[in-house]
């Protein structure tokens, strides 16, 4: 075994440094530390963000997506993974407002402030979701620790391979019913409009 | 430029040979130091790291300033799911970048009790799926579930098994 071993990583003739072996060890622990820091790809499991993304039984959308997001960094308005807090598993929610900016709820019409630390995520589509999906009550503040980062692409199927910057071709697809969201004030805006601070 | 170092290397071949096999060196190092700094990030996720604390939540369990504890990842990564009295560190949901270093009470299914501040009445809360309740010992200087509800197991990011400092109250399982 040792033999082996020292035959994988040196060359026995002269002893020097195997370099192809090396370079391919490196490859593949850079490649692991990059899927767990950089980015990573994620299947989609439900229609909760149709028409944006996509499921069905053979083809559903691959999505390339960020695992690294500073606290600083503006999410608003865009679609985020998001690791599911219930179990181990990752969803994509649109972000809709960060800390300490006010959310009006789109079903009861209550005004809310978004806790520090938090970030108010709703999916596109409420009718698409599985069971143990995201569910309504949490269509709402969800700490900015579970918002793993913005997503990139969609990179399978091909036909569908887009940047998510101009997602925005999509929302022909809606026609009249337009998804609704709630609506997001910021604090200069509410204490312009009620005196709130 | 690229033919004075051609004309150079024509007409002195040992300094080709310095130069490749500083090269291949740098190489090696630069390759093994990259192999070196993954394997230390991924033994510092899922292994076990040492966890600087400080703060009267814990106490006397653990004592208020400069202590050093042993972080175990690999129990939460791989085996099990956190239990009732594990003393774990998760990060704080309020707050990115803190962590909290408290007692797990309740994981998911039980009851949880806690005085709601509201109606001033005690109320039961069910601990949700993938949730646990964690508590700090000293209960009257703790900021925990009893303020925020119970977190995501996701967000723990460990338990402790032994403070390492001071060494003079080293001990096991806190």
């Amino acid at each position: 075994m040792g033999q082996y071993l020292s035959h994988t990583f040196f060359h026995p003739q002269t002893g020097h440094p195997n370099l192809k072996v090396l370079t391919f060890n490196t490859i593949i622990l850079l490649g692991i530390y990059a899927n767990q820091r950089l980015f990573s790809i994620s299947l989609i499991k439900d229609d909760s963000m149709s028409p944006y993304l996509l499921n069905s039984t053979f083809l559903s959308d691959l999505v390339w997506y960020h695992k690294y997001s500073p606290p600083t960094e503006k999410l608003r308005n865009k679609i985020v993974a998001v690791r599911d807090p219930f179990g181990k598993g990752i969803i994509f929610r649109r972000v809709i407002a960060e800390e300490h900016q006010w959310v009006q709820r789109m079903d009861d019409g209550g005004i809310i402030k978004v806790p520090q630390g938090h970030v108010w995520i709703e999916c596109e589509n409420p009718d698409g979701r599985k069971i143990d999906s995201l569910s309504p009550e949490l269509n709402g503040p969800i700490s900015r620790k579970h918002v793993l980062g913005p997503c990139e692409r969609i990179i399978w199927p091909i036909w569908r391979c887009t940047s998510f910057s101009d997602m925005n071709k999509f929302s022909v697809l809606f026609g009249d019913k337009k998804p609704r969201h709630s609506q997001m004030y910021t604090s200069q805006q509410m204490y312009d409009k009620y005196g709130l601070q | 430029m690229s033919s004075l170092l051609r004309n150079l290397f024509s007409k002195h071949p040992e300094v080709v040979s310095t130069v490749k096999s500083t090269a291949r060196d740098t190489y090696i190092a630069l390759c093994l130091t990259g192999q070196l700094l993954t394997l230390a990030y991924l033994f510092d996720r899922y292994l076990f790291r040492l966890v600087g604390v400080k703060g009267p939540s814990m106490l006397p369990t653990i004592g208020e300033r400069n202590n050093l504890l042993l972080l175990d990842c690999f129990t939460y990564a791989f085996l099990r799911s956190p239990q009732k009295n594990d003393i774990v560190v998760a990060e704080n949901p309020f707050k990115p970048g803190h962590t909290l270093v408290k007692r797990v009470l309740y994981v998911e299914g039980e009851m949880a009790e806690v005085m709601d501040q509201r109606s001033q009445a005690y109320v039961s809360v069910v601990v949700p799926k993938g949730h646990v309740w964690i508590e700090g010992d000293n209960k009257s200087n703790s900021r925990d579930s009893r303020d925020f509800g119970p977190i995501s197991v996701n967000l723990v990011d460990g338990v402790v098994r032994a403070r390492v400092w001071p060494w003079e109250l080293r001990q096991r399982l806190d």
